[in-house]
Formats: C-alpha cells, sequence, structure tokens
C-alpha cells in the first residue's frame, strides 16, 4: 500500500504508514534544466529541508480553505473528497497521519487540480496572478514562468520551494508549450501538478535536530507555521506566518506565543475550532444519517443538512464569538435556526433564507448541546431513538471514556419492539433486555445518560410521551441523579471529566498523538484550562504553544517506515 | 377610514401551540369539501392571540349533487363539434374509419381566422352556452346578502343555492356555470382535474398563501379577529407523501396588493370575515422562479369572504368565496391556449357564454351586463408560523 | 380593467424569447437599460422612485407587456385596439423604420419574411396605427391619454401589463478584481462582490478598533493589484484595498447593514 513512486525515490525517515499513490512520475527531473537561470525570483528557495516526522493529509475543509485563501474565495473547487478513515475511538486528525489516498481518490484531487489551475491560469484571470508577460506566448519563458510558479508554489507547499522543485516545474512547464505551443497552458499543466503533489495535498512536518535535548528533534520553522495555521484557523498559513518561518520567530519560546496569542483572539479561530469539534464529535457520520420517513416524515434533505450545522454555530458562537466556558456549552439556551429546521423545533424561523440567533425559553427542556436535534438524531436509530446510543457517545466523545462492543450473540427483540403495548417506552424495554446480566454490565454504563434524552424521538423532535405513556427522564452521573436534558446538561457541566476529555482530545487534535501517550502533559493542559476559566482560546493557545507539542521523542516508529521521496536533497530532482 | 385593533397583546412572545402534537401531517383532498363547524372541545389559543396558518388547499368547492347535470356532463369540444353536423354526417364521421377526419374536423373546430383560438380568444367566437348544474344544493357563501334572486342595480338575477347543510342563499353561480365539466366535477367525492392542478401548484410551492389571525381571545366565540390573508415568497414544505407539514415558518410577500387584511368575527367554532376585496396572487406553471414568463394571473375576488370552522387538530377548514371577473374562472384553459381545446378537449367558447350568461355581480351600468361571477372555493389550512411584514397592521376600510 | 382583448386584430412583432431580465413590472426586478442613448424624442426624466422615459412632451411611457397578455390569454395576443386607444396611444417610429416581426413565442408566424436584427433597447413592431416603439423586446410602447408629465398613475395597471418604462443607467466600465462588480443599489451603481454583497472601507483615514469585526474582503495571497485595487498581506487575510484603503463586506445588499464608520465603496 506504499505505492509513492518518483523515478529516483530516496529513502527517507518517515513516522506513521504514508502510503501515497501518485502518478507523476514524469515530473520528476533528472537535474536542474539549463535554461532555468538563476535570478531574484529564487531567492526564496530555502535551505536544506528536514526529517520528515509527520504527514497529515488535508481535510477537504482544509484543501478548500487553503484555494480560498491562496488564490481568492471566487475560485472555485469542484469535485469529492475521498473522506479520512477514522482510527478506533480516535480524531480524524490521527487518522489523516495514517491516511492513504486510493487511485480513484487521487483522480479526483487530479481533476480538481486541474480544475484550480485552468480557472487561475484563465484568460482575464490569470493577469491577476502573473507579475511579467512572457516574451512570446507561444514559446517557454523558464524566467516568466519561475515568477509566477515560485511564489504560487511558496504558498501552496507552505515553504520555499527548493531548486530542484522549481527546476522541475518550469521545466514541465516549458515541455509542455511543445505540446500546446501555449506559454500560458505550460504555466497551467505545471500549476496543477503542484496542487496534486503530496507536497501540497499533505501536511508535511519535518524537524531538527533539537538543541536543548541530545539526540531529539524539534519540528522546524515552517512545520511549526503549518501546525499553527491548520490548528488555529483549520487552513494553510498566511504570508505573515510564513515570514515568521523565514526568520525563525516561531522556533523560541516566545515568538511562537506571540504568534499564537495573536491567532486565538481572531476571528479565525471559528474555523479551527469548528474543524476540532466536527471531529472530536464524528461529523462525519452525519453524511450517512438515513432516517425512515414514514417514522419521521418531518426527515428531509434540508433537515440532515441544518442538523451538523445548527451544532457547529451554537459552539462556535458559544466558544469563540461569546467567549463562553466550555462547561456552560451544555447548558446554554442559545443556538441557531434555519426555516429547514423550524418544523423539527416547532418554532417561528423569522428568516426565509439563513440562519437567525434563537434562544430557548427558560426551562425549556431544549438546552445544551445535548439537546441539539443533531445529536438526538445522529445518535438514534432510523426509525427509532436510542438511549443506549446516546449514552455511549456521550460517554466516549465527551468524556473520553469507551465503552466495549455488545458480544455478538445479543438478542435485541425486547428493544427492537417499539410498539410494544406492554412495554411502551424505551426505559421499559431497556429494562427487560437487561434482565441479562451480560446486557445489564454495559446498559448501566450508558443508559442512565441516554434516557434522560428519551423525551426527543429519533430525529430529536420533542415528544411528550412514547406510545401515549409517560417517559421517565431520570438519570444518574457520577453519583449524582437527575431528570431530562437539562440535568443532564448540568451533571457533565459540573463534571471534571467533561473537561478533562476536551483537553485531551485538543492535544491529540493538535499532535496528532494520543494523549495516553503523555500523562502529565494532559494534566498540566488541563490545570491550564481550569484557569483560564475553561475558555476555548486558552485551550487552543495552550496546545499550540506547548513545547512538548513540537518535540520529537528520540524513539524509533513503531509502525512501518514506508517509501517517501526524500526532501533534504536540496538540488536533486525531487517528486514535486 | 383606518381602524387600528385595540384587543391585541401580542407584545409578549410566548411559545405557539404544539402543532405537531395537534396535527397528524396528512390533509387529503377528500377531506375539503365540507365545512363542518368544530363539534368537539377546541382547544384555547395561544397567550398572545395570534395564530398562524399556511394554505393547504384552495380550489373551485365540489359538491356532486345526484341530480345536478341531468342530461350529461357538458360537452367536449368534440361533442359540441358534432352537434354542429347533420345527423347522417355525425353518423359517418363516427364510424371508426373516419375518426381521423372527425379528428381533424373537431379540432379545426377551436380555431378562428387569424390564428386565434376558442381558449385563448373565447370571447371572439360565437359558440352556445354549456349544460349547467340543475341541482339545488351546492357549496358555497351568501354573497350579496340576500336569499332572493338578488336582481339589483349592480346585481343580476340568478338561482341561489343551499348549501349541504341546508344555509339558504348560496352564490355560486360559477359552480352553476362550470360544475357539469367533467374537470371540474371529478367523481365519487373527489374534484377534477382544476381542483388537483390547483392543490398542487401549492404543494409544488409556485404559489403559497398564509393565514396569520391576531387578537385571538377564543377559538369558539370572539367578536373581533383580524385576519392577514396573503401571499408568501416561501416554498411549502412538504413531507415525502407531500402533505404539507405542519409548524414550518413563512413571511408574507413585501407587495401589499397580496397582503389583505380583514375584519374577522368567531361564532360557534366559525371563523367569518366581513366582505372586502380580496387580491392574491396565482402562479401558473412548474418554473423554479416566479416570474412574469406568462404565467401569472391574480386571483380577485371582490367583495370576498372567508368563512373557516376551527377544527379539533388545530386545523381550518371551510370556504371562500367573492365575485370573480369572468375570464379569470378560465384561466387556467385561456393559458394553456389552442392545446387546452385540441388535447384537453375544452370548448373555452362554450365556457365563456355560459360564465357570461350565469354572471351576477358588478354590473356594467351601459351594458347592463354583470361582468363578475360569485364564486365558492373550498380552502384549508394547517397551523404555520407566520412572519408579517407590515409592523402594527392596520386593518383597511372596507 | 381595460379590455384590450375584447377588439380583435391580430399580433404584432416583436423578436426574440421572453426573458426574466426584461421585466419591467413594478414587482419584479428591473433590467438595466443597455445604453444612455434614445432613439429621437425618447428622454428620460426623474419620479418618485427613480427614473422613467419619457416622449418629447415629458409623458411617462408606459409598456404593454405581450408576456403579460400571453400569460393572460395564451398566444396569439390581441393588441390595444378599439377602446383600448382611447385611453392609450402608441409611440410611433418613424415612418419606414424596419420592423421586427412578431416571434412565434408570442404566437408569430416564423415564415413572417426576415428577421431584422435587433440592437439595443428599441426596435420598432407592427403596431395598431402602424410602426411602433418596441422597448427590450416585449413592451410596446404608448403614453396614457391625458396624462400629465411626471404622472406614473398607471404602474402595474391591470396585473402587470401597463408598466412605466423604467430607466436604469447602464453600469458603468471598471478596473477592479473580477470579484468585483458594479451593482445598483438604491438608484447608483456601487461595488459589491459577485455574490452581490455590497463592499464598503471606513470613512477615516485609518480604521478604528471597531473594525476589527467588520468582515474583510479576501483577496487570496497570489493575487496581484488592479487599477485602484491592491492587495494588502494582512495578519489575518489577504485583503483587498481600494485606493490604498481596507475593502470589508457585508451579508447582501441592504446599504444599512453597512456598519457605523463604514462607507459604500462607489465605481
Amino acid at each position: 500500500m506504499t505505492v509513492f513512486v518518483p523515478k529516483r525515490p530516496r529513502l527517507a525517515r518517515v513516522v506513521g504508514a504514508v502510503a501515497v499513490i501518485l502518478g507523476l512520475a514524469s515530473c520528476a527531473v533528472d537535474k536542474a534544466p539549463q535554461t532555468a537561470t538563476a535570478e531574484a525570483s529564487f531567492s526564496l528557495l530555502g535551505e536544506p529541508l528536514g526529517e520528515i516526522v509527520a504527514l497529515r493529509r488535508l481535510t477537504e475543509d482544509q484543501y478548500r480553505n487553503s484555494i480560498a485563501d491562496i488564490f481568492g474565495p471566487d475560485i472555485k473547487v469542484a469535485g469529492r473528497f475521498e473522506p479520512i478513515v477514522r482510527p478506533a475511538h480516535e480524531l480524524i486528525s490521527t487518522g489523516a497521519a495514517a491516511s492513504t489516498i486510493s487511485p480513484a481518490g487521487l483522480e479526483q484531487f487530479d481533476s480538481m487540480g486541474r480544475n484550480i489551475a485552468a480557472q487561475v491560469m484563465s484568460e482575464p484571470n490569470r493577469l491577476q496572478f502573473m507579475s511579467c508577460v512572457p516574451r512570446d506566448a507561444a514559446a517557454p519563458d523558464p524566467a516568466c514562468a519561475a515568477k509566477m510558479l515560485v511564489p504560487i508554489g511558496r504558498y501552496l507547499f507552505r515553504r520555499p520551494l527548493t531548486e530542484g522543485e522549481v527546476a522541475s516545474y518550469v521545466k514541465m512547464a516549458g515541455d509542455a508549450v511543445a505540446n500546446n505551443g501555449s506559454f500560458h497552458g505550460g504555466l497551467e499543466l505545471a500549476l496543477g501538478a503542484m496542487l496534486v503533489s503530496p507536497q501540497f495535498l499533505y501536511v508535511i512536518e519535518s524537524a531538527e535536530p533539537d538543541p536543548d535535548h541530545a539526540g531529539g528533534l524539534r519540528l522546524d520553522s515552517y512545520s511549526r507555521a503549518s501546525r499553527l495555521s491548520f490548528l488555529l484557523w483549520n487552513t494553510t498559513p498566511n504570508e505573515a506566518l510564513l515570514q515568521a518561518a523565514a526568520s525563525k520567530r516561531l522556533m523560541d519560546d516566545a515568538g511562537l506565543a506571540e504568534m499564537a496569542q495573536r491567532m486565538v483572539q481572531s476571528s479565525r479561530l471559528e474555523d479551527g475550532v469548528r474543524a476540532f469539534f466536527a471531529d472530536m464529535l464524528l461529523f462525519e457520520k452525519f453524511a450517512e444519517m438515513a432516517k425512515d420517513q414514514i417514522v419521521y416524515p418531518r426527515f428531509n434533505p434540508d433537515v440532515a443538512a441544518a442538523l451538523p450545522e445548527q451544532m457547529l454555530r451554537m459552539i462556535v458562537d458559544h466558544l469563540v464569538t461569546q467567549k463562553g466556558d466550555y462547561r456552560d456549552l451544555f447548558t446554554s439556551r442559545r443556538t441557531f435556526i434555519n426555516r429547514a429546521l423550524g418544523p423539527l423545533y416547532q418554532v417561528k424561523v423569522s428568516a426565509s433564507q439563513g440562519w437567525v440567533p434563537y434562544e430557548f425559553a427558560p426551562g425549556d427542556e431544549r438546552s445544551g448541546l445535548l439537546g441539539q436535534a443533531g445529536f438526538l438524531a445522529l445518535y438514534s436509530h432510523s426509525g427509532r431513538s436510542s438511549p443506549t446510543l446516546r449514552g455511549r457517545a456521550i460517554r466516549e466523545l465527551l468524556l473520553c471514556q469507551p465503552v466495549p462492543n455488545p458480544p455478538g450473540n445479543v438478542n435485541f427483540t425486547a428493544v427492537q419492539d417499539v410498539n410494544s403495548k406492554l412495554m411502551p417506552t424505551a426505559r421499559m424495554r431497556l429494562d427487560a433486555h437487561n434482565s441479562d446480566p451480560v446486557c445489564a454490565a454495559c446498559h448501566k454504563i450508558t443508559d442512565p445518560l441516554g434516557l434522560p434524552l428519551e423525551k426527543f424521538d429519533g430525529i430529536g423532535a420533542s415528544r411528550p410521551n412514547e406510545n401515549g405513556a409517560l417517559i421517565n427522564t431520570y438519570g444518574m452521573f457520577e453519583g449524582a441523579d437527575f431528570l431530562g436534558n437539562v440535568g443532564l446538561g448540568k451533571a457533565m457541566a459540573s463534571s471534571p471529566s467533561t473537561t478533562e476529555c476536551v483537553a485531551g482530545r485538543a492535544f491529540q487534535y493538535a499532535t496528532g498523538r494520543a494523549p495516553d501517550e503523555e500523562g502529565s502533559t494532559t494534566t498540566a493542559i488541563e490545570q491550564n484550562f481550569a484557569t483560564q476559566g475553561y475558555r476555548i482560546q486558552a485551550l487552543f493557545l495552550r496546545v499550540a504553544t506547548m513545547p512538548e507539542a513540537y518535540r520529537i521523542a528520540p524513539t524509533p516508529p513503531k509502525e512501518s517506515v514506508v517509501a517517501m521521496a526524500a526532501r533534504n536533497s536540496s538540488t536533486m530532482g525531487l517528486y514535486p | 377610514m383606518m381602524t387600528r385593533l385595540s384587543k391585541g397583546k401580542w407584545g409578549i412572545a410566548i411559545a405557539a401551540l404544539p402543532f405537531a402534537a395537534l396535527l397528524p401531517a396528512s390533509t387529503s383532498l377528500a377531506e375539503t369539501s365540507v365545512l363542518a363547524p368544530a363539534n368537539t372541545a377546541l382547544p384555547a389559543p395561544p397567550a398572545n392571540g395570534e395564530m398562524g396558518f399556511i394554505v393547504t388547499h384552495f380550489a373551485p368547492a365540489i359538491y356532486q349533487g345526484e341530480q345536478d347535470c341531468p342530461d350529461g356532463a357538458a360537452a367536449s369540444l368534440r361533442e359540441t363539434y358534432l352537434q354542429t353536423v347533420p345527423a347522417s354526417e355525425r353518423i359517418r364521421l363516427l364510424d371508426k374509419a373516419n375518426e381521423q377526419e372527425l379528428t381533424t374536423r373537431w379540432q379545426g373546430y377551436a380555431v378562428g381566422p387569424n390564428g386565434i383560438n376558442i381558449c385563448t380568444h373565447p370571447d371572439q367566437f360565437s359558440r352556445p352556452p354549456q349544460r349547467t348544474v340543475k341541482g339545488g344544493v351546492a357549496q358555497g357563501l351568501n354573497l350579496d346578502g340576500d336569499e332572493g334572486a338578488g336582481d339589483g342595480t349592480e346585481t343580476c338575477g340568478h338561482d341561489n343555492f343551499t348549501s349541504p347543510e341546508g344555509a339558504a342563499g348560496v352564490d355560486n353561480q360559477m359552480w352553476r356555470a362550470m360544475g357539469c365539466m367533467r374537470s371540474w366535477r371529478g367523481v365519487d367525492g373527489l374534484g377534477g382535474d382544476i381542483v388537483h392542478g390547483l392543490t398542487q401548484f401549492m404543494i409544488s410551492g409556485e404559489h403559497t398563501q398564509v393565514l396569520l389571525l391576531r387578537g385571538v381571545d377564543s377559538l369558539v366565540n370572539d367578536p373581533e379577529v383580524e385576519v392577514v390573508y396573503a401571499n408568501s415568497e416561501d416554498r411549502a414544505i412538504i413531507d415525502p407523501k407531500q402533505n404539507f407539514i405542519p409548524g414550518a415558518s413563512y413571511t408574507v410577500v413585501d407587495n401589499p396588493r397580496h397582503r389583505n387584511v380583514l375584519r374577522g368575527r368567531i361564532v360557534n367554532g366559525v371563523l367569518t370575515t366581513t366582505r372586502t376585496d380580496i387580491r392574491l396572487r396565482q402562479t401558473w406553471g412548474q418554473g423554479s422562479e416566479r416570474d412574469i414568463r406568462g404565467q401569472r394571473t391574480e386571483w380577485d375576488l371582490r367583495r370576498g369572504m372567508l368563512s373557516l370552522a376551527f377544527q379539533p387538530d388545530g386545523s381550518l377548514k371551510g370556504l371562500a368565496g367573492g365575485y370573480q371577473p369572468i375570464w379569470n374562472v378560465i384561466a387556467s384553459a385561456s393559458i394553456g391556449g389552442v392545446g387546452a381545446a385540441t388535447v384537453a378537449g375544452y370548448d373555452c367558447a362554450a365556457m365563456y357564454a355560459t360564465l357570461k350568461q350565469m354572471a351576477d355581480g358588478d354590473r356594467d351600468p351601459k351594458t347592463r351586463q354583470c361582468t363578475t361571477i360569485s364564486s365558492g372555493l373550498a380552502m384549508t389550512a394547517i397551523p404555520a408560523f407566520i412572519n408579517d411584514t407590515v409592523p402594527g397592521t392596520q386593518v383597511a376600510s372596507q | 380593467m381595460t379590455t384590450f382583448f375584447h377588439h380583435a386584430s391580430l399580433a404584432i412583432a416583436l423578436i426574440v424569447t421572453p426573458a426574466t431580465a426584461w421585466a419591467q413590472a413594478s414587482d419584479l426586478p428591473i433590467a438595466v437599460a443597455a445604453s444612455d442613448t434614445f432613439p429621437a424624442g425618447i428622454g428620460t426624466k426623474a419620479v418618485k422612485d427613480g427614473a422613467v422615459y419619457v416622449d418629447k412632451r415629458g409623458l411617462t411611457l408606459y409598456g404593454m407587456d405581450v408576456r403579460a397578455l400571453t400569460g393572460r390569454t395564451g398566444k396569439p395576443f390581441l393588441f390595444c385596439t378599439g377602446a383600448c386607444l382611447d385611453s392609450w396611444e402608441p409611440l410611433l417610429a418613424p415612418a419606414g423604420s424596419p420592423v421586427q416581426p412578431t416571434p412565434p413565442g408570442f404566437g408569430g408566424n416564423s415564415r413572417n419574411g426576415p428577421r431584422v436584427a435587433p440592437s439595443g433597447d428599441w426596435t420598432v413592431s407592427e403596431g395598431p396605427q402602424g410602426p411602433q416603439w418596441t422597448y427590450k423586446r416585449v413592451h410596446m410602447v404608448f403614453t396614457r391619454k391625458g396624462d400629465r408629465p411626471g404622472s406614473t398613475a398607471h404602474d402595474g395597471e391591470d396585473v402587470f401589463v401597463w408598466n412605466t418604462l423604467k430607466y436604469i443607467p447602464p453600469a458603468p466600465k471598471i478596473s477592479a478584481p473580477l470579484s468585483v462588480q458594479a451593482r445598483l443599489v438604491d438608484g447608483a451603481y456601487v461595488l459589491a462582490d459577485t455574490q452581490g454583497n455590497l463592499l464598503y472601507t471606513m470613512q477615516t483615514k485609518r480604521c478604528s478598533a471597531a473594525c476589527a469585526d467588520w468582515q474583510v474582503f479576501p483577496a487570496g495571497m497570489a493575487r496581484r493589484g488592479v487599477g485602484a485595487w491592491s492587495v494588502e498581506q494582512g495578519q489575518d487575510y489577504a485583503q483587498w484595498l481600494y485606493h490604498g484603503k481596507p475593502v470589508f463586506k457585508i451579508s447582501g445588499t441592504d446599504p444599512a447593514k453597512i456598519p457605523t464608520g463604514g462607507v459604500v465603496l462607489k465605481p
């Protein structure tokens, strides 16, 4: 599965199972073309690059945000993104570190890249990207080609291009002129190739020897810029970050902290926080959520599309815009709503288009993150609610307490009989199911957290009763008992497990490393989080600046080393 | 004279009725035609006195009396044409071998000089009227306040119907004129194509009507209620079976022309509005934009009124009525043009002649001819949230 | 209601398929004029809600919307004759003007002679009293008999068959990033992004603390300037500058949403 095949591959130390299938072998060149002369535009070339210590494939949002930031929001990204596989009980960001791109997925990236390149190089657009005019529009002009490709390449690869890279892309552009007779067509080809290069599709973290820890490594300057940018803003480093990287300001703790401090205060933190929670709460599952339309006629594609967005808007508004306490996320009555969601919530939506803020009345059962229809619907079955799925999601995602899978031979008859007259409510059916002690062992972990949410059906709509029977919303958590979603929200807000979990997840999200590898680190993060009033800015600032996150332990990687083109070659034909 | 309603309590926003709990998400056409007085306990209105509804059905009110059309349904154009030829020729044309010739000839009967046709320009053809409803029972409202023949300076004489519930003085000359047409009358309690078509336009969101009641203190008896009856640009939110979903939000159109403010009262669970001119937009066709691509007309219900009964499930069911310009009654056939005649077989010229003959409103002082026709329309509505566009709504003078 | 269709005489002159952009009905967006020069005898005049075309007497020009007619009655339409002409007066074109045949879209016959290539907004159709001006292919031009200059009293009459011919000057040519367009708001051209969101900058030379929350109009880091536009590589975004001042945007086209201290960009 490791099929990254440049013409002259060199082995490098790579952490993680990197498997990139790319069919761009023809891009590699053996030596720099003679026609490419050194001039001012080459001054951005970097020093020899460090050792690759981690790679993370760009997520769809990161790709889209990068293109918009580099080329402008009017350049469209059209295509389907191959999903990144999530490792069990972990974050997608961790999965991205081991993500492969299949041939079909690569085809998509190739098509998107060509499409973007075509837009950028289209007749009216290209004048806004080019600082030179070719001597002859039908002939190669390496100097002019380099003038365009060098700065754009720096943005795309998040670091200056190497001489070899410049040479190979300039040559590619020049060679193409012979085929299509157009200088601009050649540039388009070269730009398309950059967009499908692993240097763009993967955030490649490289390291240099750590002077403070003999034998150890630390992330190099440009890797730090990328780390900050993708963590905090979910996008590619901007000019300010790249310049800070070039000046090595990010290599000292104070410089790094100054930059991160400014970034967490920016409204762009919204994008970082969105991406983090979409990852932490398994939002990719929304794409495959299906509901029985006989049981839930109010559920339709518009509702399905609005549910995750509503949750993210609520989260971002509370944590970033309002700078709220993370614990209050579980009790807040503020959310956002659009017209599609109106019938589900049975509330008046004041705008025909778009989203509007909405605040539930005091005492309304509908409060907090767990009262959002998105959470309730996602952790339900297609035709019925599920206290067990909801309880499990709360345990695993919000409290970081993994729940074992059920054994293979369970009899689910009782719980699935949703029309039972003898057992009209889910609580009664689960009680019957749990007469089997094997089942009861796990259900007592999940159900006391899911049953309080039973006044919301399988799409998260309120219901006063189930099969005509009153719904008992009693629940218990960490020894305290309570009623309903409001009680559950308060219990979640007051539990240290809630804040410890998000702190650990944030570290994992920032570094791609599981927090159990560094127990003392997470404790320190959690303590800092508490001191700062559980503000998300403080948490993100902490995980973005803690020196441990930038240190690479001198232990050999656990997983197999795979082939990857050398980046520490300064002059030779490097795979673009 | 503009009068500000003073009894409203709408300053406080309070959660409205839990619509979904009140109403199953289904409203079938078969249920639409009866004005049933509320006979079981009605819920209390919301504390702020404000209730919104989305209209789910608005089409000619159908009543299939057994003796309505003793001579059979109104003739199709083919049948009409055959009546114009001698009996021997008729027999020859009806021979299956001559079907093609007959088709050519009756379709040619739809067309006049210079490319005009009987549906686009029915007034340009002199053709006999069609069969009309002879029965004495039909749905509708007493629009002229008179249980007699109603011949007056502004109205023309007509035979009143009695409602299925026994109310006298029902004015519905539109039904008298059109109720023997198969495309109106339908079968087995279900309306014909005109009813299905109009309903489909609402489901597809081609046009949307909403109601907003203000100042409601009781669903049983309330002497003064304000009714905003308007179009909305928002498309209906429906379920996979094309039932309207209760509790959706709609915003009233900006154009005040299609925002009618009516004054009403509730007696024994039935909301009735005072006669006022009502204008609503009607969009014909399935285009994605509500533009003027030749498919826009208006409902022009002069001296129109609503009579809607509150139902225990939270919905409204009843009738709308008013005097329509006769051309508007055949708007869909007219827009259909020659195809309405040659494909659907409509004899629009006969329809027009009948409507003109039956017209009972807005007598032209010069010609003494009535120009509008009393019309009864069935209407149902289910709870919705309505955003009004005009704050501090005022009641228009009558 | 004007009963123009009660008097037979047949259809006329319009050349191409109707399109939304040509609407003049007052409840729909009004199309921009193709040019700011008009045929002799036609001018413009400011009225209550903007400007309308007028004849040499200063009387407001009305368009009889052929689409509204065919929408009402199907095709072909019958134009204004008889009693209709008691109220409406056709705006006649110079004798000998080339006449556009009626397009099939309005019930015309495509075999009715050669099509005259239309240019601009003003073409000539066969009307009830001879060759008559037609605006944007679908509005047969009339004045109201007994009207006074400046009156627009009959706008929208008869379910938008009769509409004043509203004049909106053509958009100015701009040298700007491709993501910028001129957009007409409240009768004047301002700058917006290609989604129609209005662009603005601050009134003062420097941005106060208040504009920290303003929504940046982003440029793309790799973009270069054009005309009065340049790119500033800011701390958060690469941002467009217009005449050296940072550009922001609002969501939508309502100038009232521009925050205090902001001023809309003008071409």
